[in-house]
């Protein structure tokens, strides 16, 4: 697997990046053809410009050699051949349009949700619901590490993490957004899609090559957009993919459950909004350091309230996070799709960066 | 072609005391703040309009610094990056560039070429300024109420859930909004009644074509962009659901409606700049204007078709096939009117007696940007390629050469061009063909090469990015740096001709138009008698004097 940093550098050329969808090559052809007509104007230009400009230089006070001030026919071709021009880009632009927005009927179903700052995949074909948040990344790309060190660890993580798939399928992807606009771009397949809110977003592609390409969030959505990045994995065989999709679905439930709470904390992107140390930071939620069990103040319904962080807390924050506002922020946190099972993991891992008595609980 | 008002060019016979003009008339400050003169109004707005300019500018350098590494340079919070970003965009799109060319330029041009003694509504017109500096106010005391963060396109639901600043600018928008409607109904009925004895609508110069073109759009687009930041004011102190879909509103609502006023906006922007570059491109090669009939009605056309392309801003927003198929239909039908004009200012230049002076350079410049910034507007329109450029650093590039490398270029072009008559001093030549150069070459170096690293994969709006895009993100900065450089020395050598400048002659270039029929500066009241109608492109009757190194007409001497 390359690195996220040196992504592409095989075969893309000075103006683009390689293209490796199967409509990838139509577009980069519409691009050249408007690239040379779009030189060949500039170049008539400007070069009549300079020309023009050292050619008729006079002193001051000379009259100008000629005053015709116009001419039918010259009119007449400059009007009439960039017309015909345009009018055949239109042409060659909406074909492929057409073409890029009819999405197959057997391709490889995925969903996919954003939301600040993370991406989470989601794998209907076999029910499983593995996810792929970049939310790792975040914390690496803000590290104080050098830029080889952080290509390190971003390659290790994207070994699980990230878009992931089969490899000869034509690929359609559903979209959703928790909360403000994103967008979906893969450059290397020349793809994008802005992801509304309140609605679902459909887009298509069919990768020609297995590798590793970039995923960037293209609509900005605030604090850390530059930061909503992930990776899409097109894996070398059919059999690899499945392995991977086995893995990546389900929790090791031998580990102790603090510590599959702490990967749904970064796979469902708690992660890029809570921070889980009590350093000052600038996420824009509650850190959860010490949050379990301690006393908490809140506004619900512009009423003043306050109440125990336990179970039904949490649980509460969690489902339906525009109740009850933590004093002091503001309410920005979106429904996530958290499960049962993976809430009882997040108590445990709640608990575990507390220190808490539980004489608290039972107050509440 | 003879007679009384050419004799206007030379100095002053006809105005009651000789020295005595529209700057120097009255000293007090309240007789600027409470002026009624266009003159002095448009002098107040080029004071303010530069100032922002200069704001804008320092945004702008910081957003480039910060770039030039993925790292960490100036802030680590990538919060304070976007409010920077979204000080530069706004500062620069709301208070420089859309007032710039109309409402400082036109102001204290438009009443000259018109021989007129004032716009129609003079009351008016400085309650625009007065519009425009609350408007800017509510800018700066955001700036200093933390920022805000939403980017210039206040797209929702961001604009409704962000924690920054939100309502003071949309407020500013708002009012500054009512200036721009104000100045564009103020030129509107002062061209049409305005008109002196003899100045039909194919007598008047290209420039008045390009303001009344751009008055109808300020005038008929600029209420739905007030419209809608009241809408979404509600939406965020009342919570009524228009964009929001938490609230039960429609984002991609707001974008039709922000894009109903602001693709138009783009042509308040470029087309009054466009009618300086006829001025300048006629003026200083001593020629008739080529295509006049042609140019002229490349304005109107490009102001109607603005209205009805604004979806070419959402090809990716998910709006229909059919509404894309379109809307990229009647965008290409933009191109053509542009195209029109520029062959025809190259047909100006044929055979002409060219003067490489600072405003032609900026001229020429436009001529060459302008080319860049339209030509790689195809790309945008075709749909196929339209798809990955889309928010990348490409159409950043692509409306920093339509915005910045030809709309400001064409105002300051105006501004040298002027410059003598509103100040009567001739600024250095020399150092004004260097800064020209180097804002040239620095624009170049900048938006250049984020046209590359937009194709390649770069998006718009990101505080860190991949390594792979750090060579051209410090090349740009560096650019961005030479910029800079000849806008300072571009303040400095104008500052210093109003001190020590050479006293101008009343026609330093030999134009025809009105405005050059009268003494530098001018006096209050413009003409001592109501002028008739010069041909704005004839310069057959003028004279160029060494002796004063302007140009006299030959009547006269
Ligand atoms: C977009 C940012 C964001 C994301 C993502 C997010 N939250 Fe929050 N969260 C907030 C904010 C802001 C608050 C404080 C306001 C409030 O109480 O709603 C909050 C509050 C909470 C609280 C209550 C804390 C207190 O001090 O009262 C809990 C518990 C919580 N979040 C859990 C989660 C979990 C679990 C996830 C991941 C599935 C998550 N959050 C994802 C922003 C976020
Ligand atoms: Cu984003
Ligand atoms: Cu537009």
């Amino acid at each position: 697997m390359n690195s996220l940093t040196s992504l592409a550098q095989s075969e893309g050329g000075f103006w683009l990046p390689p293209a490796r969808s199967t409509f990838a090559q139509m577009t980069d052809d519409h691009f050249f053809f408007v690239y040379w007509v779009s030189v060949f104007f500039f170049l008539v230009v400007v070069l009549l410009m300079i020309y023009f400009m050292f050619r008729y230089s006079k002193p001051a006070g000379t009259p100008a050699e000629s005053h015709v001030d116009h001419n039918l026919p010259l009119e007449v071709v400059w009007t009439g051949i960039p017309s015909l021009l345009v009018i055949y880009m239109f042409w060659i632009g909406f074909q492929g349009y057409i073409e890029l927005s009819t999405p197959p009927t057997d391709g490889y179903n995925v969903h996919v949700e954003a939301s600040r700052w993370s991406w989470a995949f989601r794998y209907p074909e076999n029910g499983a619901e593995a996810s792929g948040a970049n939310a790792d990344l975040n914390q690496i790309l803000s590290s104080s590490e050098t830029l080889e060190e952080k290509d390190k660890q971003i390659a290790a993580l994207f070994e699980t993490e990230g878009l992931h798939l089969p490899p000869g399928v034509p690929i359609n992807l559903t979209l959703t957004s928790a909360d403000v606009l994103h967008a979906f771009y893969t450059p290397d397949f020349r793809t994008k899609l802005d992801i509304v809110p309140g609605r679902v977003r459909r887009i298509w592609f069919e990768p020609t090559e297995s590798g590793v390409y970039a995923l960037y969030c293209a609509e900005y959505c605030g604090t850390d957009h530059s930061k909503m990045r992930s990776r899409v994995v097109v894996h070398e065989t059919r059999e690899d993919f499945d392995a991977w999709l086995e893995k990546a679905g389900s929790y090791d439930t031998t580990r102790p459950w603090s510590e599959l709470g702490e990967k749904v904390y970064k796979r469902k992107g708690c992660i890029s909004c809570h921070s889980i140390d009590d350093k000052p930071t600038n996420k824009i939620g509650p850190t959860w350091k010490n949050l379990w069990g301690s006393t908490r103040k809140y506004t619900e319904n512009d009423v003043m309230g306050s109440a125990v962080a336990d179970e039904d807390y949490v649980l509460e924050s969690i489902r339906d996070p525009m109740r009850k506002i933590a004093n002091g922020y503001t309410p920005q946190m979106p429904i996530k799709k958290v499960t049962e099972e993976e809430i009882l993991f997040l108590f445990e891992f709640m608990k575990s960066i507390s220190t808490y008595s539980d004489s608290g609980k039972s107050g509440g | 072609m003879s007679d009384g008002y050419l004799s206007t060019s030379t100095e002053q016979p006809g105005v009651k005391t000789v020295g005595v003009n529209y700057l120097n008339v009255t000293r007090t400050i309240a007789s600027w703040l409470l002026t009624l003169d266009h003159k002095r109004i448009g002098l107040m707005y080029l004071v303010g309009v530069l100032s922002t300019f200069f704001l804008g500018g320092i945004f702008a350098l910081l957003v480039r610094t910060e770039l030039w590494s993925p790292n960490p340079i100036l802030t680590a919070d990538p919060d304070t990056y976007n409010r920077w970003f979204t000080a530069h965009g706004a500062i620069m799109v709301f208070l420089v560039i859309i007032p710039g060319v109309p409402a400082a330029l036109g102001n204290f041009v438009l009443p000259l070429m018109l021989g007129a003694k004032d716009v129609a509504f003079p009351r008016l017109n400085l309650m625009s300024f007065y519009l425009w500096l609350t408007g800017a106010l509510f800018f700066i005391y955001t700036l200093f109420s933390g920022g805000i963060d939403t980017g210039w396109t206040f797209y929702t639901p961001y604009s409704v859930k962000s924690p920054s600043s939100v309502i003071p600018v949309l407020t500013g928008v708002f009012i500054l909004g009512f200036s721009s409607i104000f100045t564009g109904m103020n030129f509107l009925v002062t061209i049409h009644k305005l008109r002196p004895p003899g100045m039909t609508w194919y007598k008047m110069p290209l420039f008045l074509w390009a303001t009344y073109s751009t008055a109808v759009i300020q005038v008929l687009a600029t209420p739905v962009l007030a419209i809608t930041l009241l809408l979404l004011i509600m939406e965020r102190t009342l919570g009524v659901g228009i964009f929001d879909p938490a609230h039960g509103g429609d984002p991609v609502l707001f974008q039709h409606f922000f894009w109903f006023y602001s693709h138009p906006a783009v042509y308040i922007m470029i087309v009054p700049p466009m009618g300086v570059v006829s001025e300048l491109i006629a003026v200083h090669s001593h020629k008739r204007i080529f295509g006049y009939k042609y140019i002229a009605f490349s304005s109107v056309a490009i102001a109607i078709f603005s209205f009805i392309v604004w979806g070419h801003h959402m090809f990716t927003s998910g709006q229909s096939e059919v509404m894309n198929a379109v809307f990229s239909a009647i965008t290409f039908s933009v191109s053509i009117p542009s195209a029109i004009k520029i062959f025809n200012w190259l047909a100006t230049l044929y055979k002409g007696s060219i003067r490489l002076t600072t405003p032609m350079l900026y001229g020429l410049s436009f001529i060459f940007l302008f080319s860049i910034g339209g030509l790689t507007g195809l790309f945008h329109a075709v749909l196929t390629t339209s798809i990955p450029l889309h928010d990348s650093y490409f159409v950043v590039a692509h409306f920093h050469y339509v915005m910045l490398g030809s709309g400001l270029i064409g105002f300051f072009g105006g501004l040298h061009h002027w410059w003598p008559k509103m100040t009567g001093k001739m600024f250095s030549e020399f150092w004004g063909r260097i800064a020209c150069g180097l804002i040239f070459v620095g624009f170049n170096v900048t938006f250049f090469t984020q046209f590359v690293m937009g194709s390649q994969g770069m998006p718009r709006r990101y505080y860190t990015y991949a390594q792979k895009f750090q060579i051209y993100h410090q090349i740009s900065t560096v650019g961005s740096y030479i910029m800079a450089a000849g806008f300072v020395l571009m303040a400095f050598y104008l500052l210093q001709s109003l001190v020590g400048g050479r006293k101008a002659p009343a026609n330093p270039w030999g134009g025809n138009s009105l405005e050059w029929h009268t003494p530098t500066p001018p006096p209050t009241e413009n003409f001592a008698v109501t002028p008739e109608a010069t041909d704005p492109y004839d310069y057959t009757e003028l004279e160029y004097d060494p002796q004063i190194d302007g140009y006299t007409s030959r009547a006269h001497a």
